[in-house]
């Protein structure tokens, strides 16, 4: 590579370093591995939670890059002719850094682009320093834009402030603001009222506006209670009343036993011994997850009494864990669902009212790491937490029981307990289509819910397809539940029959999107509520 | 590499190499922490091995000899290697 004949060839040298670097790191963010950085990138507690251990993955990067760099530095020696050491001082690893910058973090050519950009800029700010241009402007803005170094140094500063992680970063960063759509008929109630209300059923407790209108209920999801609630109810529009009831089993409702074999039908009981006691009439139903299953099969059972339906993140008609995108069940006994389905850890933990996050199945983790798509996105952590830990626990409460089976994942439901009420072997909440039900349905749902989705982080079949639980059949044996899709199936059904249904979806959201977005999900409560009448 | 009667082309083979295995010894260190502390750490490193360079321009080893004899001309170097 010596002597003047050979200094064209410097160029393509270089050329064939860039695209040999490219394809590299392109190939490698393709792998497995590559995979699991982008989930790292995004939320590596969770992939911490999910079993994986995220150091090992980090070196592998740490390590391919360096070895890139190491390659680069011998190019770098070749181009300059010699070294000094000045090419290992902080100046030169920051030049790169504002390289990276200037190109956009977060995808794969922006550092060759914040390269080439660093290279003209340079380049061409140095000449400005030295032009006749200058001489026509005052003296102070003269010896502003002839220090090329300040004026590099002013585009970093800008451009770490306004797009902190490259493209999508600047996209989250600023979805708050563009949701905050002003709405001046959601006004704020003093407070909300805590009552034990004595039914034919259960001692239920409630959080009740005490305001008079036409009654909005409340259905909170496993693992929370009413408390979850408490934000919507107070940003709940003048006229309704609203009411967040703890499910038996959760908050501060009394605990007793399901009888799982009637899947969420003593829930259902329960609210409408709450309804008659209270006098209620017709309700409007706002309900989450599991709750969702609750309001199905009220709705099924009371079909003239439900005014309109609020769905929010709900659970498949068909069930959680364990089904085909018509419903059927992947084995016989319902493999992979139920009570075994549940963390043994996180439930020992809310078992002992753990509020630490020291482990990944810790309640406070799990609130970070499954409920919100990012830890930015936490709001209320203590609130969520406090309500988790209101859970009982137990094999007739969370999680309840399961036994072996031979079928993949090795365990099917058992017959006590919550995750065996809501499992595909004892709900199936289709009926609701054709219920006679004519009530408008609202279903909000968040794109990066981490339970309820086509891609929940606690169904086997989709945990089996990351790779994350030992001996999964395939796809074709036991695929990933479509849990989306089954519900949009029997709601579309529904439509078919007659009632009318809208779907809402709350971009870069996981499966508390009224907590997330309290406003935008009171403002379409609101609307939906009205239109309902 | 010249000493060691390396062509070019090995030279780059080998450097890749121990840049690699170096960066695999600094990982393990710096990679147990998170977010700001990790940058720090790294550039901490970064720091420590541009002084080593800076305080001996003719390889370690020539470094080791002079810091024998006195031990003044090259702290850093000294309490490196």
């Amino acid at each position: 590579m010596r002597g003047v004949v050979n200094t064209r060839w410097l160029y393509w040298l270089a050329l064939a370093y860039l695209v040999v670097t490219f394809l590299l790191a392109r190939a490698a963010v393709g792998s497995l591995a590559g995979r699991v950085w982008e989930a790292i990138r995004e939320n590596e507690d969770r992939v911490e939670l999910l079993g994986l251990k995220p150091f090992g993955f980090k070196l592998i990067a740490f390590v391919l890059g360096c070895a890139l760099a190491g390659l680069g530095g011998a190019v770098y020696l070749l181009l300059v002719r010699g070294t000094n050491p000045g090419v290992a001082s902080a100046d030169f690893t920051l030049t790169l850094l504002v390289m990276v910058v200037l190109g956009r973090a977060g995808r794969l050519w922006g550092a060759a682009l914040g390269g080439l950009l660093y290279g003209l800029a340079s380049l061409r700010l140095s000449a400005l320093s030295g032009s006749a241009v200058l001489d026509a402007l005052p003296d102070w803005a003269a010896s502003i834009l002839s220090e090329p170094l300040f004026l590099l140094g002013s585009l970093f500063v800008l451009l770490m402030l306004f797009a902190p992680r490259g493209r999508r970063g600047r996209v989250d960063a600023l979805a708050p603001y563009a949701l905050r759509v002003p709405n001046p008929g959601i006004q704020e109630h003093a407070m909300t009222a805590s009552h034990q209300i004595e039914t034919a059923r259960l001692t239920t407790h409630v959080l009740d506006t005490e305001t008079e209108g036409a009654p909005v209920m409340f259905v909170h999801g496993n693992a929370s209670d009413s408390a979850a609630w408490e934000e919507q109810l107070e940003l709940l529009d003048t006229g309704y009343r609203g009411i967040a009831v703890d499910l038996r089993g959760y908050g501060r409702s009394e605990p007793k036993p399901l009888d799982v074999t009637r899947g969420t039908g003593d829930y259902a009981d329960d609210l409408r011994a709450l309804v008659e006691t209270l006098e209620l009439g017709g309700v409007h139903l706002v309900a989450h997850s599991l709750g969702a299953g609750v309001a199905y099969r009220y709705a099924i059972d009371h079909p003239s009494d439900v005014r309109s339906m609020t769905l929010v993140a709900p659970v498949s008609p068909y069930g959680f864990g364990g089904t085909r995108a018509d419903g059927a069940p992947v084995f016989q006994d319902c493999a992979g669902s139920g009570g075994g389905a549940a963390n043994p850890e996180l439930v020992r933990r809310i078992a002992a009212g753990d509020r630490s996050d020291d482990d990944p199945a810790s309640p406070r983790t799990v609130v970070r790491t499954i409920f919100f798509p990012t830890t930015e996105d936490v709001r209320d952590e203590d609130g969520i937490v406090e309500s988790m830990l209101r859970t009982e626990i137990g094999d007739d409460y969370y999680p309840g029981t399961s036994q072996p089976s031979s079928n993949w994942p090795g365990m099917a439901p058992g017959d006590r307990g919550v995750l065996n009420a809501i499992s595909p072997k004892y709900l199936d909440l289709s009926g609701f289509a054709t219920s006679g039900c004519r009530a408008p349905v609202l279903w909000l749902r968040g794109e990066h819910d981490a339970v309820i989705s086509d891609t929940s982080m606690l169904e086997f079949g989709h945990l089996g397809a990351l790779g994350l639980i030992p001996e999964w059949p395939g796809a074709e044996v036991y695929p990933a539940q479509p849990m989306d899709a089954q519900t949009r199936q029997v709601l579309s059904a529904y439509a078919d029959a007659g009632g009318s249904v809208a779907e809402e979806l709350f971009e870069a959201t996981g499966h508390f999107v009224f907590t997330q977005h309290p406003k935008r999900f009171a403002g379409l409560l609101r609307g939906h509520l009205k239109a309902a009448g | 590499m010249e000493r060691a009667g390396l062509s070019e082309a090995p030279a780059v083979l080998v450097a890749v190499a121990l840049t690699a295995l170096v960066a695999a010894l600094i990982g393990a260190v710096a990679l147990r922490t998170r977010g700001v502390a990790f940058a720090m750490v790294t550039l901490a490193f970064a720091e420590a091995f541009s002084i080593l360079l800076l305080s001996d321009r003719c390889g370690c080893r020539a470094a080791r000899r002079v810091c024998r004899s006195s031990r003044k001309a090259c702290p850093t170097c000294c309490a490196v290697s």
